[in-house]
Parts: structure tokens; sequence; C-alpha cells
């Protein structure tokens, strides 16, 4: 069995968002880079539980970054994954970013994509589902649990008011979410196994991106909160219809 | 020309967030002086001449209920052709479970730009720029969208 799980750099949740070059582009000074919660904690640890159960398997993971994402990518290496491909484009654009990774597994036959639910900088939850599309596989999104039995997988997927039970033949994508797999801390014989594991390095296929950011900014800030005296249901009333304009 | 909405549906009821989306879409049509269309998949019990309420002029409905579960790779195949037959420029979603496992299919098959989590109505003055929400609500970004 091949497993490829894709990797996202992302700014640690803490990390403060500025811009540069007039707003157009995020500014990436200072700013602690993480390999992608969702990505990380359930779509890698869920590939890396199926390769402890099977040995034979084979475990990639890719990355559509610039070279500055390699020690994030080494990280995920320190985690689980027999080798890395970086191809290297930056781009923020999800169908060229899923157009590049669509192209690595056509050439590697993987029998599981995973992805992260989304990640947590553009929040596009779009990458699976174009991937899926682009190598004709069925893709199940938000899966919180995946069992293998053979060629079969039985995903539970979140739904709105619950869940739903999936089942799907290999190969297929899925991009998992809280309940896929518990958080793994890297220990020290997987971050010195990680340095010598192969990382190669791809140049992006010709694709035409479909989007494009024109510029970034903040949210207006939040408005104060408004007491309005129980008596004066007029005002209420009033302040509903013509500030808050929800009636 | 038209922009055409996705009215998801549960146990043939129509979503709440797909009014939403009708009314979105209505007013994106309204700027752009195209049509409103919707797309229904799977059998309904709700009637769906209520939409026009929302603005919608026209409603396809693919009255199967093989459709009545949600196969996004199924779905993406009959939105496609509806969208082909609409004469689509522009498609709308609920940002809501369905439409995030939908809509990257269905804009990797049309090679159509998606921006997903649209927060205001697009400025068409030059070209389609819509406003999202991004690094979890911690900024909101201009994405412009070259295709459809």
């Amino acid at each position: 069995m091949k497993i490829l799980v894709c990797i996202s750099k992302t700014p640690d949740t803490t990390a403060k968002i500025a811009f540069t070059d007039n707003n157009t582009k995020f500014d990436g000074n200072g700013v602690q880079w993480i390999i992608n919660p969702y990505d990380e904690w359930y779509a890698l640890v869920r590939a890396i539980e199926i390769k402890e159960k099977d040995p034979s398997a084979v475990l990639h993971l890719v990355t559509v970054a610039g070279a500055d994402a390699e020690p994030v990518i080494r990280k995920a290496l320190a985690l689980g994954g027999d080798e890395a491909i970086r191809v290297n484009a930056d781009s923020t654009d999800s169908f060229y970013i899923a157009s590049q990774i669509a192209e690595v597994a056509k050439a590697g036959g993987y029998d599981i994509i995973f992805t992260g639910k989304e990640t947590i900088d553009y929040n596009g939850s779009s990458i699976g589902g174009m991937v899926a599309e682009l190598l004709d596989m069925p893709y199940v999104s938000m899966g919180a649990k995946l069992d293998l039995d053979g060629t079969k997988a039985t995903i539970v997927r979140e739904i709105e008011g619950g869940e739903e039970t999936n089942e799907v033949e290999l190969p297929f994508v899925v991009s998992a979410q809280k309940g896929m797999a518990e958080q793994r801390i890297p220990n020290m014989r997987g971050i010195m196994a990680a340095r010598t594991r192969p990382l190669s390095v791809k140049e992006p296929v010709a694709v035409d991106a479909l989007t494009s950011v024109t510029s970034f900014g903040t949210p207006p800030p939040k408005a104060g909160v408004k007491l309005i005296d129980p008596e004066n249901v007029e005002e209420l009333v009033r302040l509903l219809r013509e500030e808050a304009k929800a009636i | 020309m038209s922009v055409l909405i996705f009215i998801d549906t549960a146990e043939g009821q129509i979503k709440k967030s797909s009014l939403e989306a009708a009314c979105y879409g209505a007013k994106v049509a309204e700027q752009l002086g195209q049509q409103a269309n919707a797309v229904v998949l799977g059998t309904t019990t709700d009637d769906l001449s209520s939409l026009g309420k929302y603005g919608v002029k026209k409603v396809y409905h693919v009255n199967d209920e093989k459709l009545n579960g949600l196969d996004a790779q199924v779905y993406t195949n009959v939105i496609a052709q509806v969208a082909e037959k609409a004469g689509a420029q522009i498609i709308v979603f609920s940002h809501n479970l369905n439409g995030k496992a939908i809509a990257p299919r269905l804009s990797a098959r049309l090679k159509a730009g998606l921006v997903a989590g649209a927060v205001a109505l697009p400025d068409t003055a030059n070209g389609f720029t819509v406003r999202k929400n991004v690094f979890s609500g911690k900024s909101i970004c201009q994405r412009i969208c070259c295709n459809r």
C-alpha cells in the first residue's frame, strides 16, 4: 500500500499577522512556521498508524512550497514517513497547488491520499476535493475516523447535525479532522532518522492559477455591546432594524 | 450567461444556509445583469417555487432519489451538466460541509476559480474580486477570480 500525505507550512497560531508590499503579501519576517495542524495531528498521524499496522506500507509526504518549508517537512518526517517530495513553487491558488499534488500522486500511484480538512492560513478546505477530481478518485471530506479492511475503507465523516459512515474502495482521497488520530510529538530517534530520509525537490508543472490575491487587510473592529433598558423596547427594535439590520 | 445557486437539502427540505446562498446569488446576478438560477438534486418535500421569493428565476430540479445522499463525484457530474445547460458564469454554494465537499471538485472540473468562504458581495467593476476571511479570521483578503 502506498500512502501520500499532503503537508502545508502555516504560521504558528500565535503568530502576528502582518503584510508587506502595500498589503499584497504576507509578511513572514519573524514568523514561527509550523506544519498545518490538521495535516499533522490528524492526516499524518493516521497515515503513520496505518503504516505501523502494516509495515509494508510506504508513506510519502508532499508539500508545494519554497525551500524555506524544508524544516517543516523535516519535522513531519521526524514524526513518520519514508520520504518527502517538495514541489518547488509558491502559490496561494488552490487549483495550482492541487494540480502540483495531483502530478506527484499520478507518478506515485498512491492508494490513499490524506489532506487536513483545511489550512489555518487560507482556510480553503479545497485541496482534497480538487486533487480527487484531477485524479478521478472518490473523495471523503471531513473524515473523523478511518478503518481499513483490505481494499475497503470505512470512513466516518461529519455532516450537519451528526455523522455519516461511508464505505470506499481504494484508491481514494480523504480530508482529516479532529477524531481521526491523536497528536504525537516527534521522539529523538525520529528526529535523527528524519535527517537522512530522502527529501526530493521537483520543479512544478505548468498550470495557470485560477485566482490571485489582490490585497490583504484586517477585519473591521467589532462594535461594542449596546445595553438597552428592558423597558425601552422601541429603542431595541429601532437598533435591530436600523443598525443591526436583523429585522 | 447566468448565476447558478446550488440549493442543498436535508431529508427533502431546503437548508436555511441555501436560502442565504440564494439571496447572495440573486444579488450577484442583479449586479451583473444576469439571471439567477438554482439547482436542486434529489427528491424534495419543500415547494421549490418558494425560491422565487429569494430572487431565483428558474430552478433546475434533478428529481432522482439516487441523489438524496451526497456523493461529491456524482453531484459534481450533475451540477457540471446543469451549469453547462444554464450557461452559468458563476456558481454559488453555501460554505457548509456539503458545499466544501462539492465546490472544489466542481471548480477543478470546470477549471473555474474558487473562493471558499466569501463574506461580501463581489466587486465586479473590473473582473470579479471578492472578500474572504483568512488566517482563521485574523485577516481578510481580496481574491480575484480569473476564470468562469
